[in-house]
C-alpha cells in the first residue's frame, strides 16, 4: 500500500476560518473558547423593557449581578427609560468585576444605580479588551406606586 | 413571570437563563424576560451571558491567498489530512511540523485554469477528497492524500483527455452531449463541473452542471441539471459505458439548483424556490426516483447558494420566508424571533445572490469551536462594508445571537472571508 503523503494521526478539531485582507495575505482565524476576551470587540446585551404597572413612575435603586469569576473585567451598567415629557433618560455606573486569579466561582456584586422613569431597561456593556464576562443572574430591586385610582 | 411587585410597592425584577435570545418580533416590553431586544457579541450557551470567545488569528494562511474552500478527510491509510484551496490553482495540505511557521504545504494546482475565486463544493468519497467548480471553466478533481499532487484530468481508452476526472471521451461526446437539453453539436472530450457536490448510493453527484466542450471551448451551462457518477465508480461519468451514470434536468421548474444534501436514504436537491427529492430506485439504469416537493413558482427553497449546510440528519439553508432546518421527515423554521433581523440584513447585502462574489452570506454548521468545546451551531455569515455580521442559531437553545466581526468585504484595514469557516 503506498505511504500518505503527509497528513496528521488525528483531526486538528478545530473550526477554522480563512480570511484575506487587502495586502493579499491570508490567515486562519479560530473562535477561542479559552479566550473571552476579545481584544477588537466589544459587547452589549438589552433586557427586555419593563413598565412595571403601565402608567406609574417607577425607581430603580440598585443592582444586583452574579457573575463567573473569569478573570478582570470592565462592565458599564445602565439602566434608561423613559418620562412624561416623552424624554429618554438613563443612569450608568461602571464597575469592575473579577479576579486576577479568575477562581471560576460565582460571585454577586449589589451595584448602587438608580433610576427613577417609566418603561424601564438595563443593559450591560463590556468595551473591547475590557475582560472576560459571564453573567449567571441579575435582579433590579425598586418601588413603584400601586394605589388604585 | 420575573417581575414580582409587593402590595407596598415594592418590586425585584429577576434575570436569568436559560436564554431566548434575539426577539425582534414583538415591542420590547412583550418580549419574554429569557430574550433581548438587542444585544451583540455575547453567547447564551449554557445558560450564561458571556462574551463570546475572541475572534483570534491561530495559523498563517496558505502562500496563495483568498482561500475558497478549508476541509479535512482521512485516507487509506487513516491519516488525517486538513487541505485547502485557493482562488489561484494552488492546494494546500497543514503539516503541523512547520508550526509556528506557516504550516500550509503546497500540493499542486488543483484546476485546469487559475481564477477560481468562487467557493469549492468539496465531498470525502472512498478516502479521497473531491471538489467541483464551474466559476471559470468547469471541472472536477480529487486528492487521495497518498499521491504528490491532486488530479483534476482524465484519460480515456481513446487517448482522449478531458480536463476534469469527470469527463466523457472523445469517442463518446458527440452522443452524450448531444442527448443534453437543446441538443448541442459536441466535439468532445467533454469536461463536466458543477456548483454543488455531493454523495449517495456510492454515486458522486454534481448539481447546477456546466460542461466545457474542449473540441470547440465552448462552456455550456444547465443550471437546472444533476450529473451522476457510476455506482461505486466516481471517475465514471459516461452513460454509455456504465449504465449507472447519467443526468436529468430539471426542465418543469423555472428556478436553477442552488444546494444539494443528502439525508439517510434520500438527497435533496434545492432550487431558488423549491426542493426537488431524489432516491436510489436500486436499478442501473434509471437510478434515482426524482421527487418535486413543490414546483410552484414560489415556495421553500434555498435562496443564497452558500447557505446550505449539513450536519449528520440535519441541514440547515435560507429560503424566501425564513431559515430552515432540513431533515429526513421534514423542514422546520428556525427563523423564530430573529427572523426579522437576519432577513434585514441579508436585504442590504449588496450582492444578494451571487453566487460567485465573495460578498455573499455563507451559512455553516459548526459542532465544536475545538476539541471539547460543543456548541452545535448554525452560522451564518452576513458581510457589510465595514464588518460581518455572524448570526449564530444554537440547536440545543433554540435560540438566535448576533456577533459582529471586524472584518470587512471592502474595507482595507481588515481582512475579509473568502469561503465558509469549517471544523476540521
Amino acid at each position: 500500500m503506498a505511504a500518505s503523503n503527509g497528513g496528521t494521526i488525528a483531526p486538528l478539531n478545530l473550526a477554522l476560518f480563512p480570511l484575506t485582507n487587502s495586502s493579499e495575505v491570508s490567515f486562519i482565524y479560530i473562535f477561542d473558547p479559552t479566550n473571552f476576551n476579545d481584544a477588537v470587540s466589544g459587547s452589549f446585551y438589552i433586557y427586555k423593557t419593563e413598565d412595571i404597572i403601565c402608567g406609574r413612575t417607577g425607581t430603580i435603586n440598585r443592582v444586583i449581578i452574579s457573575y463567573r469569576d473569569l478573570g478582570v473585567a470592565t462592565i458599564t451598567v445602565v439602566l434608561a427609560g423613559t418620562n412624561d415629557q416623552q424624554a429618554i433618560v438613563s443612569s450608568t455606573e461602571p464597575m469592575t468585576i473579577g479576579t486576577v486569579a479568575a477562581s471560576k466561582a460565582i460571585v454577586t456584586q449589589i451595584i448602587g444605580i438608580s433610576l427613577t422613569a417609566q418603561n424601564l431597561s438595563l443593559s450591560i456593556t463590556r468595551d473591547p479588551n475590557a475582560g472576560p464576562v459571564s453573567i449567571t443572574k441579575v435582579r433590579m430591586e425598586g418601588r413603584v406606586e400601586t394605589t388604585v385610582y | 413571570v420575573a417581575i414580582q411587585i409587593k402590595s407596598d410597592g415594592t418590586f425585584s425584577i429577576e434575570y436569568e437563563g436559560p436564554y431566548a435570545g434575539l426577539d425582534v418580533q414583538k415591542p420590547e416590553t412583550l418580549i419574554s424576560d429569557k430574550a433581548s431586544p438587542l444585544f451583540n457579541n455575547f453567547m447564551l450557551r449554557n445558560a450564561e451571558l458571556r462574551s463570546r470567545p475572541a475572534f483570534v488569528q491561530k495559523y498563517q494562511g496558505p502562500a496563495e491567498p483568498f482561500v475558497t474552500g478549508i476541509s479535512s478527510f482521512t485516507d487509506i491509510n487513516g491519516i488525517y489530512h486538513t487541505v485547502t484551496w485557493s482562488s489561484g490553482r494552488n492546494m494546500y495540505q497543514f503539516d503541523p511540523t512547520l508550526l509556528p511557521g506557516n504550516p500550509w504545504v503546497f500540493l499542486g494546482f488543483y484546476a485546469p485554469t487559475p481564477g477560481n475565486s468562487s467557493p469549492l463544493s468539496f465531498r470525502a468519497f472512498a478516502n479521497t477528497i473531491y471538489y467541483a467548480s464551474i466559476y471559470t471553466i468547469p471541472f472536477m478533481g480529487y486528492w487521495d492524500g497518498l499521491s504528490i499532487s491532486p488530479v483534476f484530468t482524465q484519460t480515456f481508452s481513446d487517448a482522449s483527455i478531458s480536463q476534469s476526472v469527470a469527463g466523457i471521451s472523445l469517442t463518446d461526446s458527440p452522443t452524450v452531449g448531444g442527448s443534453l437539453p437543446g441538443g448541442p453539436t459536441i466535439v468532445g472530450p467533454i469536461a463536466i463541473g458543477g456548483r454543488f457536490l455531493g454523495e449517495l448510493n456510492n454515486q458522486l453527484i454534481l448539481a447546477n452542471v456546466s460542461i466545457k466542450d474542449q473540441g470547440t471551448g465552448i462552456i455550456y451551462n444547465y443550471p437546472q441539471t444533476m450529473w451522476w457518477s457510476a455506482n461505486g465508480l466516481p471517475l465514471q461519468w459516461d452513460p454509455t459505458q456504465n449504465t449507472s451514470a447519467g443526468f436529468n434536468s430539471f426542465l418543469d421548474v423555472g428556478d436553477q439548483i442552488s444546494g444539494l444534501l443528502t439525508l439517510g436514504i434520500a438527497g435533496y436537491i434545492f432550487r431558488t424556490q423549491g426542493i426537488s427529492q431524489f432516491a436510489p430506485t436500486g436499478s442501473a439504469i434509471t437510478p434515482w426516483e426524482f421527487d418535486h416537493m413543490w414546483a410552484s413558482d414560489h415556495g421553500i427553497g434555498n435562496v443564497l447558494p452558500w447557505s446550505i449546510s449539513q450536519y449528520g440528519p440535519t441541514g440547515a439553508f435560507v429560503a424566501s420566508d425564513n431559515i430552515y432546518t432540513l431533515s429526513v421527515t421534514n423542514a422546520q423554521p428556525i427563523g423564530g424571533t430573529a427572523r426579522d433581523a437576519i432577513f434585514a440584513d441579508i436585504a442590504n447585502v449588496p450582492t444578494l445572490g451571487v453566487a460567485n462574489s465573495p460578498m455573499v452570506p455563507f451559512g455553516f454548521i459548526l459542532p465544536q469551536y475545538k476539541a471539547g468545546y460543543v456548541y452545535l451551531t448554525y452560522n451564518l455569515l452576513i458581510p457589510f462594508l465595514a464588518f460581518c455580521r455572524l448570526y449564530v442559531y444554537s440547536f440545543e437553545d433554540k435560540n438566535w445571537e448576533a456577533w459582529d466581526l471586524p472584518i470587512s468585504s471592502n474595507n482595507p484595514s481588515f481582512p475579509q472571508f473568502t469561503c465558509a469557516g469549517n471544523f476540521v
